[in-house]
């Protein structure tokens, strides 16, 4: 495997921006309410839609057993509005794993990529189609009774484990584009502060899932109070306690609300770090600045947001949330090749002899003295 | 040294020491530190709507506060005889007339005594020798600014005892912060140069500070027309619901009062910091990533820092209609300003 293959890494990239496509896709499914829509789930032969009465007759009957439905008739016409979207979605799972197949078998059969990186990426396959099996199974919650949108349970993780996904597929794809990292001397203390970062990033958009899976952007239309109280009154309203951080609007909100803060100070602070550090390659300092702008973007969105009570400005929220993630593993990357400022290395009057081996050391001539 | 070889020496060079500019610096920083907080306390008393309840000027005596009961009833008497006190605070007792009276008897105060901090020392600066002689004019010129915007606010105060008002006029409002902003640039400028008396001859820079020079005049205006907002207090009109005040031109723009109608006043501070942020932000990016100097650089992040947070307030304090969240708004605005300066005044001897 030659190094800095750009073609194996441009494909990786694609992958990556595939599966940024299907949080859009599937986002914008969830905003418009299409999430149980498509109760059938054929891996293979799905990728054909119902192509006569008989078929949208069966697909539509399916659906009717869903608890959404039997709450809010819709008729065939509003069912298929609602069917495209998802369908679409779905087929881009299969395209992504179309994608990601045939050209893996191709560079690994002429050993354009090593054995290692091919099972890696197999490994991230898998992930993937553990993925589709966990998303199946949350759009048959749509079967149980009174269950009318996706349980924030099955949703969260559903989000977040798509976010480990793009993480690997991108760090993967980095880490070929550029094998060798760049020496930043000193700047090894940035990386904790990127660690936590991305930690607070997904720790947020856990609770951001949750916000949505809730449908808690409808309350609490106020910033910064949440109803004029710095806490809402029914933060713990639910038993048992942990519930609450699962399906309690006010609580779920108030956890994003306290997160989307701290992560956006600690991001800023990161940024503000590494843009003075010095040295700092180019590349490395447009990666702080990039991480800086977005997650300004993204806190301003998140008030709007929720200021306005908007349930399709949560959806460019959430998606600008996967582009900072991006920024963040980016930033991260970057600083790879960091390394602890070198110590200046002090002697003391008493330490003569000390200092005549440091000497002897930096001109390579310790092995002509000895031990004295 | 003798006192006698000191008087023969040329005054100048014996005064721009090192020690005695930092200790003038330091001063002049102090100052303007003072001028911040005020502009907080001023900020405060409008929020209060306290401004009107002390009705005389006495710039001197008016130092003291009632000190006896009968003092206080006869200033609520005053009080009482002017429109906002009929018209907004029917039935107020005398423990309410207080509590609008202290805001606005603090920030005469502190007016007063920002001008004894400002005027001890330089006396004694000029008498000692320790100050560059060519700054004694100007310092002086500085003091009756200041004596002058003492009466700018009273000349503002004196719009609110008009019929029917029940606050001051905005125009004249915005004078008076206007104006106390160009006092504020010019003693933080003397500072800086006072501190860095040498520009620095940064080559290639000079585009650089171009970008700066536009992004403060663009902060100037939105912070001018920020003015307006607090006068007529228009985010009260804020509401999302009908499209009030979310970004738009109302209808009718621009042909309604440019600063008469709230709506107007709003979008026009609303769409001038909008534009603002993005010269300051690019500042900020064309600053780093044009490897500026670290004392360019720092300067840079800290317009991008404050211009995000302004921003933040700003939307803030519109959504929330918290006029506490106003004040910090108006604050930090002093802030970004400083910022902006500091960068202006590291690049000043910026070349090609």
């Amino acid at each position: 495997m030659k190094p800095g293959d750009r073609l194996v890494s441009n494909w990786l990239f694609l992958l990556t921006f595939m599966v940024f496509g299907m949080v859009a896709g599937g986002g914008h499914a969830r905003t418009i309410g299409a999430s149980f829509i498509m109760q059938d789930w054929a891996p293979i032969t799905g990728f054909i839609p119902p192509l006569n009465a008989q078929g949208w007759a069966r697909m539509f009957g399916l659906f009717q057993q869903t608890a959404q439905y039997q709450a809010h008739p819709i008729s065939l016409i509003q069912f298929k509005a609602l069917f495209w979207p998802m369908f679409l979605d779905r087929c881009w799972g299969r395209l992504m794993a179309l994608v990601l197949l045939l050209p893996l078998a191709l560079f690994w059969s002429r050993r354009r990529i090593s054995h290692r990186l091919a099972l890696w990426i197999l490994a991230i396959f898998a992930a993937g189609g553990a993925q589709a099996l966990f998303g199946w199974y949350l759009v048959r919650t749509g079967l149980q009774p009174g269950v009318l949108a996706p349980p924030p349970a099955w949703a969260a993780p559903h989000f977040i484990a798509a976010m480990f996904i793009f993480g690997a597929l991108l760090w993967t794809a980095l880490a070929i584009r550029t094998p060798e990292p760049a020496r930043i001397e000193g700047a090894a203390v940035l990386k904790p502060w990127a660690n936590a970062s991305i930690a607070l990033i997904l720790a947020t958009m856990s609770f951001g899932a949750l916000v949505t899976a809730t449908n808690a952007v409808t309350v609490y239309n106020s910033f910064p109070l949440m109803d004029g109280n710095l806490v809402p009154p029914s933060l713990l309203s639910m038993h048992p306690g942990w519930v609450n951080f699962l399906n309690n609007q006010a609580t779920v909100q108030f956890c994003h609300r306290i997160l989307a803060t701290l992560t956006a100070l600690t991001v800023l602070t990161t940024a503000v770090l590494g843009l003075r550090a010095e040295p700092m390659p180019p590349a490395a300092r447009d990666a702080f600045l990039l991480l800086a702008g977005l997650v300004a973007l993204q806190y301003l969105l998140g008030m709007v947001t929720i200021v306005l009570g908007s349930a399709n400005l949560g959806f460019f929220h959430e998606l600008n949330a996967v582009l900072l993630l991006a920024a963040a593993i980016n930033t991260r990357f970057h600083l790879r090749g960091a390394s602890p400022r070198r110590r200046v290395r002090k002697t003391f009057f008493f330490e003569k002899k000390n200092q005549k081996t440091f000497i002897n050391l930096a001109n390579g001539q310790l092995h002509q003295h000895g031990p004295e | 040294m003798s006192q006698a070889v000191l008087a023969a020496q040329p005054r100048h060079t014996h005064a721009a020491t090192p020690e005695n500019r930092r200790l003038v610096a330091l001063w002049l920083f102090a100052v303007c530190f003072m001028i911040w907080v005020m502009v907080g306390i001023g900020g405060f008393t409008r929020e209060t709507g306290s401004g009107l309840s002390i009705m005389n000027w006495d710039p001197i005596v008016g130092a003291l506060p009632p000190l006896s009961t009968a003092a206080w009833n006869k200033l609520f008497a005053l009080y009482q005889t002017i429109p906002q006190a009929q018209i907004l605070h029917q039935g107020m007792d005398l423990a309410g007339f207080k509590q609008l009276f202290w805001p606005e008897y603090i920030h005469r105060l502190w007016g007063r005594l920002i001008g004894l901090v400002f005027f001890l020392p330089l006396i004694g600066f000029i008498v000692t020798r320790r100050i560059e002689a060519r700054l004694i004019p100007w310092l002086i010129l500085l003091f009756i600014m200041g004596g002058l915007q003492g009466a700018i606010g009273w000349f503002m105060v004196a719009s609110g005892f008009d019929p029917n008002s029940i606050a001051v006029q905005p125009w004249r409002l915005s004078l008076h912060f206007s104006f106390a902003m160009l006092l504020y640039v010019s003693v933080l400028w003397t500072a800086l140069t006072v501190s860095a008396p040498q520009a620095v001859p940064y080559a290639g820079l000079a585009w650089l500070r171009r970008w700066a020079v536009a992004a403060t005049v663009l902060l100037a205006i939105t912070m001018f027309a920020g003015t307006f907002v607090s006068g007529t207090q228009a985010i009260k009109i804020f509401d999302p619901a009908h499209g009030v005040g979310v970004g738009m031109p109302p209808p009718g723009w621009p042909d309604l009062g440019f600063f008469t109608d709230k709506a107007t006043i709003l979008f026009n501070h609303q769409a001038l910091g909008f534009f603002t942020a993005l010269a300051i932000l690019a500042t900020t990016v064309l600053a780093i990533r044009g490897n500026a100097p670290a004392p360019v650089r720092d300067a840079g992040l800290a317009i991008g820092g404050l211009v995000i947070l302004q921003f933040t307030l700003g939307v803030t304090a519109l959504v929330s209609k918290l006029l506490d969240i106003g004040v910090a708004h108006q604050m930090n605005a002093v802030l970004l300003l400083t910022a902006c300066l500091v960068l202006l005044h590291r690049l000043r001897g910026a070349k090609g």
